[in-house]
């Protein structure tokens, strides 16, 4: 085992997770052509692709115990903290998703055994998304994790909404990774590089933080990777593409998809522009600033809980946008245990929804849960757990209080301590009280709606697994976060500026605090 | 009697947890109870109950013997990376408060008739056991994320009581109650950070550590003062804060109404906002602002008390009435006006949470309490009206009552610093005795309205049983407050001395005379 602590490091090792993950798809696909056709096929292929989840966490697990230490690397794949974690984040949404979408698809009689293996391949180019340290890595990630998702939106094809919401969240996706790439090929023709290393010590070296050109780059990727973690303006096809998508997949997108995106970019400000924090900070605290705003806003009037909770799920990218903001180790700290959080609760909560929606996409309406506490009293106190911990109260919603701390403690503690973002944040999450607590309301405090024809609840034993796990992990780690912490503490990122460089400018006096104007 | 115990083995190092654990891990237990046909489990849920907070009463009076003046304290690791421990205190300042909640949450659970909670008994009971674990938790806790988690805790319970087992408006009130209170704590809660930041840790001596030797700037700790006087005075209904008091004390069950008459917030500005901001808290604008705002709180919540059209409104606003005194007391800041406040802090507790559970009682019984439809009530109900009329007494503030020795001693403390401002506040004494006895003249002796001319029960030998609890606590205090100030002397003193050495560290403008703005 410790041949993994010395210097031979191959590629193969280092793409160990992703490697599993991408041959499991392939082997479930073979699966699929050679099976009969049917709901045990279906099932079994599921299975099948949960194992590789396991598999891939468990080799994820293995490297993040014996890899070296932060900081020593500068090649095109990281192998550092922060992947690791990022990396289990992810799985943990993977195998929730896979769980949920084994009976959801039986239930909604999409019998077909490719789905559990697009999972796979996306969740492949999220791996590696969140490992890149090189432009054209990044964008392979992207590339590989967005194509999967598209088709998994519009799997339903009986239903209008499902192949809306795939056509619309492809053609932006496309025109988004346009900007993307754009924004990558100035960058290279500012720096002359696509590695993070080489590209922050140019920067600092070559004092190209406010080159036109690379600014230029910036504005580009911000629109970009905007678009993909749903801020702020770049937002709109958000509640549509969520409403459309089968639900355990609109799970995948609101956990895995932003868990991915928010880590890879996190990494490229922080490790490969850090040198240029003061080119992008006004950028990203505005982004931050108007998507945390918007977002609760918007989700206030929203009576359908799939477009509510996209909504909020905008909400959270600007929260995580504060901890961006922060530039901080503390900062990238703050995004892995927020992660966790927002993945728990995410996905239980679209958990309940496959239940409560008895697999099909007619009862999401918000007053279909009107007396689900006195139908189903353990999943309307589960959901109320998962309703408070997004709204970040603590012991009742458990470790949502202590996500959302650790993002203030980040902003406020920062080099550059952002007291003006930190309040907006606090406001936001007030007026997302107001959402929230009018789902718990309708749940306990409505009598049950008289329906036609009560659902047909399908037997979901393990949907209803994934809920309770997510919910005592939560409650348990709200009252002891410890060990969590402690794992997120050590998964920080490397700050390129804490690298060193001979022209660097000290990062203190480059950092706009909230003393001077931090609008412009 | 001390010594018996403590050679027992009754030692706070046991006690303190205990307090806060049997009612927490009571509530998981209560709710995991099997759900059976609605009598059984509610009866099995309501003994279960009142079994565990009896429990907690026997821990916090053994507390109570135990405690030596000082402070007793248990401390285990936590959040190593936030700094953050485990650690629980007790000292003069927050002992009664504790005695008093305990007490009050066990008289309010044995106050519940037996047949009005049907449906969900055991959710409710273990909202209960909650509730009590979450208002303890604010008085043990000596860590201040330790704090702020009990703080919020609060809410959640309360808003279920309010909002699922209240009235047909009581969903709103709660919904109300818990955005107003949330607004006031989040803003805290940047200034919790920010200053656990500063200090490198959040456990109480850190941050008192952190205040005495290494005071921060006067404006960073005139806006995080403001920022937990935002939580504080918003919880504590506060006027102009107030709003959501009486329609969450009228809306919500009799016991949800008794545990918002537990003063946390001014609890919280005494031994948080003070010697965490002590410059700031003695700036003699802020105390001129808090000490105003205590007397138009005193006199405004008087006046409306006067025009309520029911009776559980006029005793909230006449609890506002009384914050008012506390937060006088609190901004006069010497050590009888801060003992004053403490004491009508526990009295305001005792004579609302009795009242409030007597017109529970009414309510049962009549179901309507507006004042148009009462009156007469002295005859048919000579138990329930001798009772309501000793809370009105000591509400008021009659000597020989409890209410007499807090506001009597928050007045001598105050009027040397602020002598307009309380003789203002005196008034508030006199239209007290107005609204009070007036409310009180309407219900039990003026003539029978038809609607109640049918025979109506007096109390209950059970009911009886808890009223006697509050009369003696009422008269006892009002005659014999010693054991209740000597206890808290010591603690008082030291704050008070404490937060007044720490203000004249930091240079500002005219704190270092130690109080005379």
């Amino acid at each position: 085992m410790n041949t993994f602590a010395t210097a031979s490091l191959d590629l193969g090792t280092l793409l160990l997770p992703e490697l599993i993950v991408s041959v499991g798809g392939m082997i479930v696909l073979l699966f699929g052509a050679f099976a009969p056709e049917g709901a045990a096929s279906t099932r079994r292929a599921h299975l099948l692709a949960i194992v590789f989840a396991v598999l891939a966490a468990g080799a994820t697990a293995m490297l993040a115990n014996h890899a070296p230490p932060l900081g020593a690397n500068t090649g095109p794949l990281a192998y550092d903290g922060f992947r690791w974690a990022s990396v289990a984040v992810i799985m943990l949404g993977v195998l929730g998703t896979l769980v949920m979408a084994m009976e959801y698809n039986e239930g909604a009689a999409l019998t077909a055994s490719e789905p559990p293996a697009l999972v796979l391949f996306s969740a492949a180019g999220m791996l590696l998304l969140v490992g890149a340290r090189d432009l054209m890595l990044i964008f392979l990630g992207i590339e590989v994790m967005s194509l999967a998702i598209y088709v998994l939106t519009g799997l339903d094809r009986s239903r209008a909404g499902s192949a809306e919401g795939a056509l619309k969240y492809f053609l932006l996706g496309a025109f988004s990774t346009g900007f993307l790439l754009y924004g990558m090929a100035l960058l290279y023709g500012a720096t002359g590089t696509t590695n993070l290393t080489v590209m922050a010590d140019a920067i600092a070296t070559r004092n190209l933080a406010t080159d036109p050109l690379l600014i230029g780059g910036l504005a580009l990727l911000f629109v970009g990777f905007s678009f993909k973690i749903a801020a702020v303006p770049f937002h709109m096809w958000t509640p549509d593409v969520y409403e459309g998508a089968p639900t355990p997949y609109t799970s995948f997108m609101a956990a895995g998809v932003k868990t991915a995106a928010f880590a890879a970019f996190a990494r490229l400000l922080m490790d490969g522009l850090g040198p240029a924090y003061a080119s992008w900070h006004y950028a990203s605290w505005v982004l931050a600033a108007v998507t945390m705003v918007v977002g609760n806003v918007l989700a206030l009037a929203q009576q359908n809980l799939k477009r509510m909770l996209a909504y909020s799920s905008i909400a959270h990218a600007g929260y995580l946008l504060v901890a961006v903001t922060s530039h901080s180790a503390d900062g990238t700290a703050a995004i892995v245990f927020y992660a966790l959080a927002y993945t728990l609760a995410t996905v239980g909560a679209y958990g309940v929804l496959c239940l409560v929606s008895g697999g099909i996409e007619k009862r999401t309406r918000l007053t279909d849960l009107a007396g689900l506490s006195r139908t189903r009293p353990a999943l309307a106190a589960a959901m109320a757990v998962f309703m408070l911990s997004l709204m970040g109260f603590p012991i009742a919603g458990g470790m949502g209080f202590f996500a959302k701390w650790y993002v203030l403690r980040a902003a406020l503690s920062s080099n550059a301590p952002q007291l003006k973002l930190a309040v907006i944040l606090v406001l936001a999450s007030l007026v997302s009280a107001g959402y929230y607590l009018n789902v718990i309301a309708t749940m306990f405090m409505k009598p049950p709606a008289e329906v036609e024809t009560p659902p047909q609840l399908v037997p979901a034993r393990w949907t209803g697994g994934v809920i309770a796990v997510s919910a005592v992990l939560l409650l348990l780690l709200g009252v002891y976060p410890g060990p969590a912490v402690h794992w997120a503490r050590t998964s920080t990122l490397p700050m390129s500026s804490a690298r060193g460089g001979s022209g660097h400018t000290p990062l203190q006096a480059l950092a706009p605090t909230d003393s001077q104007p931090a609008l412009p | 009697m001390m010594s018996v115990l403590t050679s027992m083995g009754v030692t706070p190092a046991w006690v303190l947890p205990m307090l806060l654990g049997v009612p927490f891990f009571g509530s998981i237990l209560v709710w995991l109870l099997p759900r059976t046909a609605g009598d059984v489990e509610a009866s099995l849920a309501r003994k279960v109950t009142i079994a565990l907070l009896a429990g907690t009463a026997v821990l916090a009076l053994a507390l109570w013997s135990v405690v030596p003046s000082g402070v007793a304290m248990i401390d285990y690791p936590w959040i190593d990376d936030f700094g953050s421990r485990f650690r629980l205190a007790a000292n003069g300042v927050s002992l009664p408060l504790i005695l008093l909640t305990a007490v009050l949450m066990l008289l309010s659970v044995l106050a519940i008739p037996r047949s009005s909670v049907t449906h969900r008994a055991a959710s409710y009971y273990a909202l209960i056991l909650l509730l009590t674990a979450g208002i303890l938790g604010i008085f043990l806790a000596a860590d201040l994320l330790l704090f702020y988690l009990c703080w919020e805790l609060m809410l959640v319970p309360l808003y279920f009581l309010i909002g699922v087992w209240g009235s047909e408006r009581g969903a709103t009130a709660g919904k109300t109650f818990f955005v107003f209170t949330m607004l006031g704590s989040l803003l805290m809660l940047v200034a919790v950070i920010t200053i656990a930041s500063a200090a490198g840790g959040t456990t109480y001596e850190q941050l008192q550590d952190m205040a005495t030797n290494r005071p921060m700037s006067l404006s960073t700790q005139l806006l995080c003062f403001g920022a937990f006087a935002s939580a504080f005075l918003v919880k504590s209904a506060l006027i102009p804060f107030h709003t959501w008091l009486p329609d969450a004390q009228s809306e919500g069950p009799p016991l949800a109404a008794v545990a918002l008459g537990i003063k946390v917030g001014t609890y919280g500005l005494l031994v948080l906002a003070y010697p965490l901001f002590p410059a700031a808290a003695l700036h003699p604008t802020v105390r001129m602002v808090l000490a105003s705002l205590g007397v138009v709180s005193v006199l405004y919540g008087s006046l409306v008390a006067l025009v309520q059209p029911d009776f559980r409104r006029v005793i909230s606003y006449a609890s506002i009435a009384h914050l008012g005194f506390v937060v006088l007391g609190i901004s006069a800041f010497t050590p009888e006006s801060v003992s004053g406040a403490l004491v009508v802090m526990v009295n305001a507790g005792i004579t609302t949470g009795g009242m409030f559970l007597l017109l529970g009682m009414l309510r049962q019984r009549i179901g309507d309490d507006r004042f148009q439809s009462l009156g007469g009530l002295a005859k048919q109900m000579p138990m329930f009206g001798t009772a309501a009329m000793l809370f009105a007494l000591a509400n008021a503030g009659l000597p020989g009552t409890n209410g007499f020795v807090g506001e009597f001693l928050v007045l001598i403390g105050a009027f040397p610093t602020f002598p307009v401002l309380t003789l203002l506040a005196t008034i508030g004494v006199i239209l007290a005795a107005a609204y009070l006895l007036w409310a009180v003249q309407r219900v039990l002796f003026g003539p029978s309205v038809d609607d109640t001319a049918a025979v109506i029960r007096d109390l209950s030998r059970m009911e009886t049983g808890i009223m006697c609890v509050f009369a003696a606590a009422i008269i006892g205090l009002g005659i014999y407050p010693a054991p209740l100030l000597n206890r808290m002397q010591i603690s008082v003193a030291s704050l008070v001395n404490g937060v007044n050495a720490a203000a004249a560290l930091v240079p500002g403008p005219s704190v270092s005379d130690g109080g005379q703005p």
